[in-house]
């Protein structure tokens, strides 16, 4: 057969029976649109991650006592950075506040601005605020969700923090973050070292952790080892295992997914049999005239197919552009809350558009295995009409 | 948590795709196995009883369903690589595919007998299409023959597909690449030769496989490809890897198959591959159905030369 | 020429049976006696219990499906009683579908679908939709579908039992055109219209499955 003129065909008996098909290819665009937006959502997060993981600090380094993090030693920097292949180190100062009348966590960064910053986004935040005017008064720079958060508890451009010492801390706000960060900055207030220890209970010659600029990444494994070596009682973090903890977060909250979307696939895939299995006597008759002109078993196996093919595929393609208008156009209200609920605060979230193709071959398969095969029994039924149906009257 | 360990390398997307869709193709297979049973044992198309009519028209549902899978496992095979490379994301220690297929016993038995499939596979398309163009049914019962074979791989493959995915972990550490790969083993190399000896037996098989299949000697094209494609896997690794990465210490078969090498891999072990599979196909074909075709030995020289090409560009030009 | 040796199936017992090329036979019996057996036997759809059928001298029983396919499509063309075209179609389209199990190309499946549409005189309803012709339109386009790809036996199942008696008349004016082309005939019947034709070479009478003349 030419290729042309039968697709040219099956693009005709499509169109005219489009009744036929139109549910089928309705619940597979459905289908098809909630995993596509799902796996946007997680391929633009990952990128999201990624980037900001890409700006942290090659390692860091936190004392452990007990089976729990302490806060470490700042002098202990010295030590490290006698190391060779050492660049340079920071003294991290951070913690969670607790709002206990919203039942709601801030994330607290405190940032030595006259030190070396080995963390890109906070050297270009450093670089957008006028340092005099910062440091001339209490203030601080918030992200977009601790900035919904104080106006909607009518906190007119300031905060008053109450730490353990019982004393009060009252902070301005300077700005606000960029959207670009939002999935783990939102919830995140930037201060000066000195308000971030008083207000995390942190002494002054103590730091949260310690982070490391490596020179040479290649020479990262042997400069963990040194350390696991002499400091035994430290947790030494990489930019790897941090890329792989988000990524298993990620994978988890993909696989429940799956899962659940699975078992509603299956549903569908049964109504897909019972509908195809159903051969009126009219399609009999059809398919009997085809043999009779001349059309073999393979012929009739090779119609039907490519129609659900192009049917299916027809589904996919649009199921998947409406997902992209859905995530990255409208910003994906709904699944946001499904994806992002373990975040304290209301998020704005702004997806950066990623597309994987990769990932959407991934659907592709996922999808067509399972439709082909459960229809090429009914087919096949089909296909093997005895010519002579077409001689019963 | 350990658990969750496991639950994390079966349930992340890619490795649910792929473990579901061998699964629907082994129920397909296992649902024709009686059919194709009956035609090996029944099938005669002189005799015009009602059975053996329906025979026939369950002949095609059976051959629809081995095209399908078939052409889908074909499909998976880079799909399966791909996915061995997403999951060294998440497994610790794996920088490739290399990492996560050493990272238990059964990986790379998975990928041999994965690979066996694809030629099997290839094999029985070669002799439904032969098949289909015939007047009479002549190769029917032979490929039900090749079938019943392949099927064989198909379960003891699912079984080691099954295996290697449950006994993955994110909580163990696994051996990346370099380690696996290291050049410290020259011993790596087989039967104890060493590179100089192993470049000689590569080009010089390859030399004897591109005459052989002009002069149409398939039995020397057979033995010869075969000899070939085991030299030729080591000396990917172990000579042309190093000009392919730039990098005298690194010898591995997946990084090359990565987005930083442009894909390369696909294309070498693709062109290497294709080249393989037309040179023993006549004599698999003589000995199955008793034909050869002049097509497969051009083919095979093609794919051949474009192997070598794109191998030895890297020496000369890169 | 169509030979056919010791056939049995269904309700057909041992025919013997010579039909001659570019012959025109009719087959009469009533309702239920074999006719339409005997015409799918010939046709190709249908495969005997014993026997053979030999179609220029090849034994087309042995042939594999596909293979079968392609001759009728080459060889045979087939004319139903209620004519049996795609209703949801229009014309071009139903010729098409002839066509392509043959492999053609649009410019040649174009010049065949011409051809036959002027030789049945239809032409200038190409695109029309088959639901809106009438019987004797629809029994002239099944006619084209059935001489599209020049076949050289055209088999008849009662041609004649939806049409009045003009388009029948016309019917037997275009039949008489196709055995002048050279094509071999084969119409089963009980219309008292096939009674004195002058270019009917052969009548045959089935009853109860058995050649009875």
């Amino acid at each position: 057969m030419n290729i042309k003129v039968l697709f040219y065909f099956i693009f005709v008996t499509i169109k005219k029976e489009r009744s036929k098909y139109l549910s089928l290819f309705l619940i597979s665009t459905i289908l098809i649109f909630i995993l596509s937006s799902f796996m946007f959502v997680v391929d633009a997060s990952k990128k999201d991650i990624n980037i900001l993981i890409q700006n942290q600090p090659s390692l860091i380094v936190k004392q452990i006592k007990s089976g729990k993090v302490i806060d470490i030693d700042e002098d202990i920097q010295d030590q490290f950075l006698s190391i060779h292949g050492v660049l340079n180190s920071n003294c991290r100062v951070y913690g969670r506040y607790y709002y206990e009348p919203a039942e709601e966590y801030f994330n607290i960064i405190g940032v030595d601005f006259f030190s070396k910053q080995n963390q890109k986004y906070l050297k270009k935040l450093i670089n957008t605020i006028d340092l005099d005017k910062f440091l001339a008064k209490p203030y601080m720079i918030v992200g977009s969700g601790v900035k919904k958060f104080l106006d909607y508890y009518q906190y007119k451009g300031y905060y008053s923090f109450r730490p353990s010492n019982r004393s009060i801390i009252k902070l301005y706000i300077y700005s606000t973050f960029q959207k670009d960060l939002n999935i783990v900055s939102s919830d995140t207030i930037i201060m000066d070292i000195s308000y971030a220890r008083q207000i995390l209970d942190i002494k002054n010659n103590k730091c949260s952790d310690i982070s490391l600029d490596i020179e040479n990444l290649t020479e990262q494994t042997t400069i963990l080892d040194k350390i696991k070596a002499k400091y035994w009682d430290m947790l030494l973090i990489s930019k790897q295992d941090i890329s792989k903890y988000y990524t298993n977060f990620f994978s988890y909250k993909s696989s429940l997914f799956f899962l659940l979307y699975f078992l509603s696939f299956i549903t569908f895939i049964l109504i897909l049999y019972q509908r195809y299995s159903l051969i009126n006597s009219m399609e009999k008759k059809q398919i009997a005239i085809f043999r009779i002109l001349g059309w073999s078993i393979l012929d009739i196996l090779k119609l039907k197919i490519i129609e659900n093919i192009i049917v299916f595929f027809s589904a996919f393609i649009l199921g998947v552009n409406l997902a992209y208008f859905y995530i990255f156009v409208l910003n994906a209200p709904i699944l946001q809350n499904i994806f992002f609920g373990f975040l304290n605060l209301s998020t704005d979230i702004h997806f950066v558009p990623t597309v994987d193709m990769l990932s959407i071959f991934s659907i592709f398969l996922f999808f067509i295995i399972p439709l082909i095969s459960i229809v090429l029994y009914p087919i096949w039924k089909i296909a093997i009409t005895s010519p002579t149906e077409a001689l019963k009257y | 948590m350990m658990v969750n360990s496991y639950i994390n390398i079966l349930l992340s997307p890619n490795t649910f795709i792929l473990l579901l869709s061998d699964f629907i193709l082994l129920f397909l297979q296992f649902s024709v196995l009686y059919i194709v049973i009956q035609i090996i044992f029944k099938w005669n198309f002189n005799l015009h009883t009602s059975f053996s009519y329906k025979l026939e028209n369950r002949s095609y549902f059976a051959m629809l369903i081995i095209y399908f899978t078939t052409i889908i496992k074909l499909l998976l095979y880079p799909y399966f690589i791909y996915t061995l490379d997403t999951l060294s994301s998440i497994i610790p220690g794996a920088m490739c595919g290399a990492g996560v297929i050493s990272a238990n016993i059964y990986g790379e038995k998975l990928l041999i007998f994965k690979t066996i499939i694809l030629f099997l596979g290839g094999i029985w398309i070669v002799v439904n299409n032969l098949d289909i163009k015939q007047k009479h049914t002549y190769f029917m019962i032979n490929k039900s023959k090749i079938y019943l074979v392949l099927f064989f791989f198909y379960i003891v493959e699912f079984m080691y597909e099954v295996l290697f995915f449950t006994h993955l972990s994110t909580a163990s550490i696994v051996t990346c690449c370099s380690a696996i790969y290291s050049t410290n083993a020259t011993n790596a190399l087989p039967f104890g030769i060493n590179l100089k000896i192993l470049l000689i037996l590569f080009y010089f098989s390859a030399i004897l496989i591109f005459w052989a299949n002009i002069k149409q000697k398939y039995k020397i094209s057979f033995f010869c490809s075969l000899f070939f494609f085991y030299i030729a896997y080591y000396a990917v690794i172990y000579f042309f890897g190093p000009y392919i990465y730039d990098l005298p210490t690194h010898h591995c078969p997946f990084c090359m198959l990565q987005k930083d090498y442009y894909f390369i891999g696909y294309f070498i072990f693709g062109s290497l591959f294709l080249a393989v599979f037309y040179a023993i196909l006549n004599f698999i074909l003589n000995i199955t159905i008793d034909k050869t075709i002049k097509k497969y030995y051009f083919l095979s020289n093609i794919f051949l030369v474009i192997f070598i090409l794109i191998t030895s560009f890297y020496i000369f030009f890169h | 020429m169509i030979t056919i040796q010791n056939l049995n199936k269904l309700i057909l017992k041992d025919i013997n049976l010579n039909i001659k090329d570019n012959t025109l036979v009719v087959v009469k019996g009533v309702s239920g006696s074999g006719k339409s057996t005997l015409l799918s036997l010939i046709g190709t759809f249908l495969k005997p219990q014993s026997g053979s059928i030999k179609i220029n001298n090849e034994d087309i029983i042995k042939f594999n499906d596909i293979y079968l396919a392609r001759y009728r499509a080459k060889h045979i063309g087939f004319v139903f009683q209620d004519f049996n075209l795609f209703e949801n179609l229009n014309l071009y389209e139903n010729l098409l579908a002839s066509i392509l199990p043959l492999g053609d190309d649009f410019t040649q499946a174009d010049t065949k679908i011409d051809i036959a549409l002027k030789k049945i005189n239809i032409f200038h309803k190409k695109y029309q939709q088959i639901s809106l012709l009438s019987g004797g339109e629809k029994q002239r386009v099944a006619i084209a579908r059935a001489i599209i790809n020049n076949p050289d036996i055209l088999l008849f199942d009662e041609p004649t039992a939806s049409l009045d008696k003009k388009n029948s008349y016309q019917f037997i004016d275009i039949l008489e055109n196709l055995k002048k082309d050279g094509k071999t005939i084969v119409i089963s019947t009980h219309d008292i219209l096939f009674d004195n034709l002058s270019f009917i070479d052969q009548t045959i009478g089935i009853d109860d499955g058995k050649l009875i003349y």
